[in-house]
């Protein structure tokens, strides 16, 4: 993948979030974001996936410039997990992911059934295909919402946190999928505080503080930190 | 066994019988609760006055029968009405457009703040008029409609929070149409919580239209204000009157409450 950010800046209200973030990836296949809660990496994460727009500044991803009038068609090619599931409550697991494919993509029925059932037995959720999300685990709704994402075949896939609001001992089944994801060649960017998993899996780091982009490259930034910061943060 | 288990198993056994103890006397206050509500009501309808004649009005059972039927008719229709037009209402309030947004907010509260008195007066001598409308029946429905839509609207809103903000930021990120948020999403998680304000406001609705009398609309207040006046038994008009109406409100509350609890769950 190939990113390009220049001087974005995203506030709330009066809080300045990202600060004047200029960055250039030129070739990865899983990018870590890194950095403590609250540095602004999922709002990062936000606007590199179009689900909010920067105040100001210049994104570009995979040769995509993403603004107002670009977001939708940039958004068809791309998948987003969040931290909780969220899967439509009402509807089964299967159905969260017909929907999807069949009444929002317009991908013929019978196509997205045999797609649907394909990606639920890849990914060991057969099962509980026919059940709706609160009546399964939260891992296998994690999982459930990784799939709904990649149902649609998207060129990149951005991961907020998707193991933050789950136990320990749910998250290990949910990491086992992202790194089947990165096996099976997807290619994603990754906001998460599972140091050990991201150093397995990322070949580009983004470390971040206070809005900042402090250090950015490969595995090497992590075992050679040039700013305390990082060091600190690797440390723990 | 053990001297600890059998105190258990002993404890265990007072414990299921002072629960079975604790809900049957929950059993007995309900049902002595609705006893002496029945007995209250029965009081007042027997003692109301002197020389009470339910005969005069009751001889008429063609004419209430028939005027139950239109009541019915009546708030069914404005029911389904104003569930249409409620949720259009809504979806003017939730408008991005700030001008269709306050204008519709507005009118609601306008509606709101307007007695139904005061709404039929408008819909049959002015709206009718204008209009040329000369069916009472039609118009004491639209008169009722108008009243309850800004209602029903609010039922929407209030059971649209059902809905987190993560379901919609999915929706804007599959690109979901209005129309599919609404079909797929939004209405099918809505109904659960609507349905026992949609019952609510049924029993609003069939209370409500015994104003429509004042446009001599043949419902239960109308017709049994004339009988009564006929037979100069005002008093056992209106008390026949209020048990025909609990009749119908009193079995919708009941459901009201029940799915409310259900849905709940």
């Amino acid at each position: 993948m190939k990113i390009k950010i220049k001087n974005l800046t995203k506030s709330y209200d009066e809080e300045v979030v990202l600060k004047d973030i200029s960055l250039e990836i030129k070739d990865a296949k899983v990018v870590g974001i890194i950095g403590e809660s609250g540095c602004g990496k999922s709002t990062l994460l936000r606007q590199l996936s179009g689900i909010e727009m920067a105040d100001s500044g210049y994104i570009c991803v995979n040769g995509s410039e993403i603004d107002e009038s670009t977001v939708h068609s940039y958004q068809s090619r791309i998948g987003v997990v969040f931290q909780k599931h969220s899967l439509f409550p009402h509807l089964s697991i299967r159905d969260n992911i017909l929907l999807i494919l069949n009444k929002v993509r317009g991908m013929d029925k019978s196509d997205a059934d045999i797609l649907t059932d394909r990606l639920l037995n890849d990914f060991h959720l057969i099962e509980i295909a026919n059940k709706i999300p609160s009546k399964v685990s939260g891992g296998q709704a994690q999982r459930a919402s990784i799939v709904r994402a990649i149902a649609t075949d998207p060129e990149l896939l951005f991961l907020d946190e998707p193991t933050a609001a789950l136990d320990p001992l749910l998250t290990g089944e949910v990491l086992d999928t992202i790194l089947d994801l990165k096996n099976k060649g997807s290619q994603f960017v990754f906001v998460t505080h599972e140091m050990d998993f991201l150093r397995k899996t990322a070949d580009h780091f983004i470390f971040m503080h206070e809005g900042h982009i402090i250090e950015t490259g490969g595995i090497d930034i992590l075992d050679n930190p040039k700013t305390a910061m990082l060091a600190n943060f690797v440390k723990r | 066994m053990s001297w600890d288990l059998i105190t258990s198993s002993a404890n265990q056994r007072n414990k299921q019988k002072k629960l079975k103890l604790i809900e049957l006397s929950d059993k007995t206050q309900k049902i002595s609760a609705y006893a002496a509500i029945f007995l209250m009501f029965a009081a007042i309808l027997l003692n109301a006055t002197d020389n009470l004649n339910y005969p005069l009005i009751l001889e008429q059972s063609g004419k209430l029968v028939s005027a139950l039927l239109t009541t019915l008719a009546i708030s069914l229709m404005t029911l389904l009405f104003s569930v249409v037009g409620g949720f259009l209402f809504y979806l003017a309030m939730k408008s991005k457009n700030v001008f269709i947004r306050t204008f519709f907010s507005s009118l609601g509260e306008i509606v709101m703040g307007t007695p139904l008195l005061v709404m039929i007066f408008l819909i049959v001598y002015v709206f009718g008029i204008f209009f040329n409308i000369n069916s009472k029946f039609m118009l004491g429905i639209l008169s009722l409609t108008c009243y309850m839509i800004p209602y029903v609207a609010n039922a929407y809103e209030s059971s649209s929070a059902v809905i987190d903000e993560d379901q919609y930021t999915v929706m804007n990120l599959y690109n979901f149409s209005t129309y599919k948020r609404y079909r797929y999403v939004i209405l099918p998680q809505m109904i659960r919580p609507l349905i026992p304000a949609m019952l609510n406001n049924l029993s609003s609705i069939i209370k409500g239209s015994a104003l429509l009398k004042i446009v001599s609309i043949s419902e239960i207040s109308y017709v049994i204000t004339v009988i009564s006046n006929k037979n100069y038994a005002s008093i056992e008009g209106y008390l026949i009157m209020w048990v025909m109406y609990l009749m119908i409100t009193i079995p919708l509350s009941v459901l009201a409450s029940g799915l409310g609890k259900r849905y709940a769950k």
